[in-house]
């Protein structure tokens, strides 16, 4: 790599690790008065000061509360059941072939999703949770709703509160990246089925994981080569510092290993992702990672650096930048945009839009998705939105709700 | 010889005066020691009442668990029920979040507001006063029915919430008053404690008031100001499990 590429990479990676800390450096509080505070400092309301004329005597509690608010939570008569249903309709125009100047594609469709979810907590050392999902996408050709699904379903058991076990299917997400997830070795959990033991008083929480899932489609049952993985995970903090180490085995893939770190500084959350990848054949890549995650109370901001070295001769330098606006102003206008960018490809995704929420459970919204040059970034960055053209202007209205 | 005696009267006179001045920083410490359960977990339930400048108001009930003596503390809400399970895990000065749509968790700083309320997640623990601020200023103030000393601290450290604060002691070393300052000087949030009450041998408010100055609407002359009242009721002193402060515990109890 050429010195003067490789001060461009350092430079962007140091930009995006200092620039919310230079920004926010000298910020202790953010204001959200509507009138300017300095005038606001004579104007002590000296109401407050009433609660002490005749407060309410201090108490002595002769006999402690014998409560365990534990049970609240780990215990449930009742199986609780909860779901919800989304509704998404629209519509707008779309160009595929650059320079986006002739005639648009009309871009039209629908997406419905709903779910409905049981958790059973008989008593605080088992738990028993399933979410069952259908969904409609018409720009998948499809106007059925798709088989009714187990999205999760999982057993907990507490082990004398030393070890916690979960089995079945069931998410999990290792890594810091929120953009990029090099370090996120459970990324197949979704779709298979897994057995994890957690240790959490063990350093500041152990996870040793077994993970099945079918290589490619079959009917059978047998335990082909690369079904399963085996994975561990460890974190501990240190002073303001978190550390993560975390391993994968897979006969076929061969291993991953990964090292986090992560600190808050001046209210910004900094974290990077190492991973060493070594092949069945010996092979070793890289992978880096990393970024920074700011919110406010009404704002979130994301930013991540990627280092993709797993192929040789296409390693990649990426960038992503996230934010998400939630009633701005203290209007119902909800505003955002993500953005991941290839580098060396020049290539990258976008969308960026408005939301705004007239009435209860409606939501009105419009996006702008672009997606320039030949690589795709993220598989799933339009997810719920039917777009195939490169560039569109498009309005969907949004009917949710939940019980 | 006579001005010899003159000068070491007076220096004697200024050595016995300076001693005769309490010892405020033990009394600080004092202050901090009654509210610290280092001897025993606690437990309570918080109702957090957020009143809006523009009189909408939301409730939230919540279970604290507490584990002064490793600096260790477990939040989780009970009501409003969409938010059941959400939690948060302190230790040190790091706050633990568990995401439940992307399955992970956040790491962040304790100087969050509490579900959006002017209650901070480091409002939950003892204080630490005698050891995060320096003393400035020492005052004598009459506070309602309570005879209190007004302390001017500034933060010796950037782990705290606020840099400058002002605390009214009163006689039983409780704090009854609090005022936070940004490092500029400006004032943004002030905290009353009109009653506490005493669980083993320590101390924990029984109700606290905070008005918080940079959320406010002018109606007419009068401004009105974002209001959090917190309950603090049933503390318990049950031993709780040490797989309770983690972050897998967090997971688990979570209901989405």
């Amino acid at each position: 790599m050429r010195e003067s590429t490789l001060s461009k990479y350092i430079l962007i990676f140091l930009s995006l690790i200092f620039l919310p800390v230079l920004t926010w450096g000298a910020e202790f509080e953010v204001a959200r008065g509507s009138e300017g505070l300095e005038s606001e400092q004579s104007e002590y309301d000296e109401d407050f000061d009433s609660v002490f004329d005749d407060p309410a005597e201090d108490i002595v509690v002769e006999q402690p509360a014998d409560i365990d608010y534990r049970n609240q939570f780990e215990e449930s008569k009742k199986i609780v059941v909860s779901g919800d249903f989304v509704v998404r309709a629209g519509g707008g125009i779309g160009w595929n072939d650059e320079p986006f100047d002739g005639y648009p594609d009309k871009v039209a469709g629908a997406y419905s999703k709903a779910t409905i979810s049981f958790d059973a907590r008989p008593d605080p050392t088992i738990r028993i949770f399933g979410k069952l999902k259908t969904e409609m996408n018409s720009d998948n050709g499809s106007d059925v709703w798709s088989k009714l699904d187990f999205d999760e379903l999982y057993c907990d058991y507490n082990w004398l509160d030393k070890s916690y076990f979960r089995l079945g299917k069931f998410y999990m997400t290792w890594g810091q990246g929120r953009l990029f997830r090099p370090a996120n070795f459970m990324e197949d959990a979704e779709d298979g089925t897994a057995f994890r033991m957690t240790m959490p008083n063990i350093l500041d929480g152990v996870s040793l994981v077994s993970l099945y899932k079918k290589r490619v489609f079959r009917n059978d049952n047998k335990l082909h080569k690369g079904d399963l993985s085996f994975a561990g995970h460890a974190d501990k903090t240190l002073g303001p510092i978190n550390f993560s180490v975390a391993m994968l085995y897979n006969e076929l893939d061969g291993q991953r290993y990964s090292g986090s770190v992560k600190t808050v500084i001046l209210g910004t959350d900094l974290f990077a992702d190492y991973v060493l990848n070594r092949s069945d054949e010996g092979d070793i890549t890289h992978e880096a990672l990393a970024g920074f995650f700011k919110e406010w109370t009404n704002i979130k901001l994301y930013g991540e650096y990627y280092y993709d070295g797993r192929i040789e001769d296409d390693i990649d330098h990426c960038i992503g930048l996230a934010t998400d606006f939630d009633n701005l102003f203290g209007s119902p206008i909800g505003m955002g945009f993500k953005w991941l960018h290839s580098v060396t490809d020049n290539a990258g995704q976008f969308i960026g839009g408005f939301s705004i929420s007239p009435w209860k459970h409606v939501k009105i919204r419009m996006a702008i998705p672009w997606h320039y040059g030949d690589k795709e970034l993220d598989k799933d960055f339009y997810e719920e939105f039917p777009i195939d053209s490169k560039l569109a202007f498009t309005l969907f209205v949004e009917l949710s709700a939940g019980f | 010889m006579k001005k010899q005696i003159i000068v070491a009267l007076l220096l004697l006179g200024m050595v016995c005066s300076v001693y005769a001045e309490p010892d405020y920083v033990k009394m600080l410490k004092e202050v901090d020691e009654l509210v610290t359960f280092k001897e025993s977990d606690l437990s309570a339930e918080y109702t957090i009442v957020k009143r809006d400048p523009d009189g909408s108001s939301s409730t939230t009930v919540a279970a604290m668990f507490r584990r002064d003596s490793e600096e260790k503390f477990v939040v989780l809400v009970l009501q409003p029920v969409a938010d059941k399970g959400k939690g948060y895990l302190k230790q040190g000065n790091n706050l633990w979040l568990y995401d439940p749509i992307g399955k992970g968790f956040t790491f962040t700083s304790a100087k969050e507001r509490f579900q959006n309320s002017s209650f901070r997640v480091s409002d939950f623990t003892g204080s630490n006063y005698s050891g995060n601020y320096d003393i400035k200023s020492v005052k004598q103030e009459k506070l309602g029915k309570f005879n209190c000393t007004v302390f001017d601290l500034e933060a010796n450290t950037k782990s705290v919430s606020f840099p400058k604060v002002k605390i009214w002691v009163s006689d039983d070393n409780l704090v009854r008053k609090l005022e936070d300052y940004s490092l500029s000087g400006q004032l943004m949030r002030t905290s009353a404690f009109p009653s506490y009450q005493k669980v083993g041998k320590r101390w924990v408010p029984a109700k606290i008031i905070i008005q918080d100055h940079l959320v406010f609407r002018k109606v007419g002359d009068k401004t009105e100001y974002e209001r959090t009242t917190v309950d603090i009721k049933n503390p318990s002193l049950n031993k709780q499990p040490d797989s309770l402060y983690t972050k897998e515990y967090l997971e688990r109890v979570n209901t989405k």
